[in-house]
């Protein structure tokens, strides 16, 4: 029923939940877990930062983020993977820059997934509002697999 | 594509040995004013929508009996509901809280949907986005 399946983790309690979940039906469905983080690439500071700050230093600045990011992200997934293993549930995973909902559909086409599992808010949403955050409507409306959108 | 959802809801309830509540809605809508006709005729319209909404209700009734039956055979503990209402999602999600479910499975869209956009259905957008526990959308 499920091979594959695509678990979108921003580091928030609610991806958590939706790790959770994924876990769980990885191990009932012996399916194979692909865990992807997305890092933002909107860090680009805008306007009037650029009559002060040379464009090079920005560059530079916005790549040193990027790269502390991706380390943060890259320990993040390895504890996961950690516990996936704990689980006996095989995983990989994934680090992409760009977007977060297109990355997220674009990962879910190339590998064919079988489900995505992700949390209905992320690390900007609103919580006392029980609405979707934009990443999950966005994905949720798009994508050409299932989703299990967890709250 | 709902039955598509009733094919996934089926391996989960093998999987996690749970329990299926089989939920259909009957749209009823609202009558407009009828003031203006006489009573006979207020009569004979009510009368025929009336009639619809029992028709539509065997009809789904029988529907849900033979899905019921399906999953029956395959040893899966199935409820089955009908309910007849003018706002399907506050329904869907009302049972969901009454019944605390755990998961609800359902369609991207249903009977009204544009095939070739890929977009979510009115209720499964409004379900996905108000009911309290994890939600499937099939497509």
């Amino acid at each position: 029923m499920y091979k594959t399946i695509l678990v979108p983790l921003d580091g928030s309690k609610m991806a958590d939940k939706a790790f959770m979940h994924a876990l769980s039906i990885a191990k009932t469905f012996d399916a194979e877990l692909l865990l992807l983080t997305v890092i933002p690439e909107n860090v680009v500071p805008t306007g009037a930062y650029r009559t002060w700050v040379h464009p090079s230093m920005v560059r530079r600045n916005i790549n040193e983020i990027i790269t502390l990011a991706r380390q943060e992200a890259t320990d993040f997934l390895n504890e996961k993977m950690e516990e996936c293993e704990k689980n006996g549930v095989k995983a990989s995973y994934k680090i992409l820059e760009g977007d977060s909902a297109s990355q997220i559909i674009k990962a879910a086409d190339q590998k064919k997934v079988d489900l995505i599992v992700m949390g209905s808010v992320g690390l900007s949403g609103i919580k006392k509002l029980k609405t979707l955050g934009s990443v999950s409507r966005k994905v949720s409306e798009n994508v050409s697999c299932p989703t299990l959108i967890v709250r | 594509m709902a039955d598509v959802a009733l094919h996934h809801a089926t391996h989960f309830a093998k999987a996690y040995n749970a329990e299926i509540i089989l939920l259909t809605i009957v749209k009823s809508i609202n009558l407009p004013s009828l003031a203006f006709m006489s009573t006979s005729e207020r009569r004979k319209v009510k009368q025929a929508f009336e009639e619809s909404i029992i028709a539509l209700k065997k009809e789904s009734n029988r529907m849900l009996e033979k899905k019921s039956n399906e999953l029956s055979k395959e040893g899966i503990k199935v409820t089955k509901m009908l309910i007849v209402a003018s706002d399907p999602a506050g329904e869907i999600i009302n049972v969901a809280k009454t019944r605390d479910v755990d998961i609800v499975i359902i369609g991207s869209r249903g009977l009204k949907g544009l095939a070739k956009l890929q977009v979510l259905g009115s209720v499964a957008r409004k379900v996905s986005e108000h009911v309290h526990c994890p939600v499937l959308i099939v497509r």
